[in-house]
């Protein structure tokens, strides 16, 4: 079989080759090549139909639109979680800020360390070791009252 | 804000504008790969023309609800194709036929590496070009071929006879093989 030949049955016939037509491909290497380019064309040509890219194009839209529709709520409650956060952090520093009530300033006068003048008033005036006595004892008492 | 026209965007920036709905972002991205992953589908499914389409849309939506996964280091056709790919394995293998692992071992075989997507995309425009350069009285024929018309009709409607046909189709091809030498 000729490469003429050849061409004009695989491009008449559509590519549904003889058997001598077969046989003669296997040994021709210009022969491939044409069918080659043949292929190429062929692939390239196919195209989606109007009505499939409509299709197509239509629902992944509708489902990309249904998606970002999607994404509000949560968009929203992660919003939410964070002003409650603020919220919270706020309350916090200003509870901080403010003056603190008279329970919590006398634990803080009591639990403070002997280092000012005035909490040693007494230690200034009671100087025997009988007045430190008596000292002691009205301590107690007080105590025992509280 | 965007000011740059959508078709000098990369994919990446595509698929950025994709994933908060931009719907002129998604027509962009589908215009450039649709006819490559469509041709990868052929070649998948060569005998099933109803599937080739049934998946080629299930990719797309697949991709859309996907944007999340897909990596600026992937190439989006290649990408694709993956997508593509696993759909028709899937689709497979839900059919209990004797058939399904042949079909699985041929899928598996030919599975589209994005250096071949990548070569794949090079060859379309290559061949795009290519048709291009060809004479009038060439590229007529050519396209007219691709548009799947047999010779006879092909001399029927331009009025010549049938070898006229063939022996531009003939020169074509001759052509298209030295055009294309880099590429095959």
């Amino acid at each position: 079989m000729k490469c003429q030949d050849f061409e004009k049955e695989y491009l008449l016939e559509d590519g549904n080759l003889s058997t001598e037509a077969r046989a003669h491909a296997q040994t021709c290497q210009s022969c491939r090549d044409m069918m080659q380019i043949m292929n190429l064309l062929s692939n390239a040509a196919r195209v989606p139909s109007p009505e499939l890219e409509r299709r197509t194009v239509h629902a992944a839209l509708s489902c990309m639109r249904s998606q970002k529709a999607s994404r509000w709520p949560a968009r929203i409650q992660a919003s939410l979680y964070a002003a409650a956060a603020a919220l919270i952090l706020l309350l916090g520093v200003i509870s901080l800020q403010m003056p603190s009530s008279p329970e919590t300033q006398a634990v803080a006068v009591t639990s403070e360390p002997l280092s000012d003048p005035d909490a040693l008033w007494y230690l200034n005036r009671k100087e025997t070791s009988s007045e430190l006595d008596e000292l002691e004892l009205e301590l107690a008492l007080y105590a025992n009252l509280l | 804000m965007r000011h740059e026209p959508l078709d000098q965007l990369s994919d990446k920036e595509l698929v950025d504008l994709c994933r908060d709905g931009d719907d002129a972002a998604f027509t962009e991205l589908y215009n450039r790969y649709r006819l490559q992953l469509f041709s990868y589908l052929h070649r998948l499914l060569s005998n099933d023309k109803s599937l080739v389409d049934d998946i080629f849309q299930q990719v797309w939506i697949r991709a859309v609800r996907s944007w999340q996964r897909y990596t600026d280091q992937q190439l989006l056709l290649a990408w694709l194709c993956r997508i593509a790919h696993n759909l028709v394995m899937d689709h497979f293998r839900s059919k209990d036929s004797k058939a399904t692992v042949e079909v699985d071992e041929n899928l598996m075989a030919d599975t589209f590496s994005p250096e071949e997507a990548l070569h794949q995309l090079k060859l379309d425009e290559a061949l795009q070009n290519a048709i291009e350069q060809l004479p009038p009285d060439q590229q007529e024929i050519v396209r007219l071929r691709m548009e799947g018309l047999a010779f006879k009709e092909i001399a029927e409607q331009k009025q010549i006879s049938i070898n006229t046909a063939l022996g531009r189709m003939h020169y074509a091809v001759q052509n298209l093989r030295n055009l294309l030498s880099d590429y095959l």
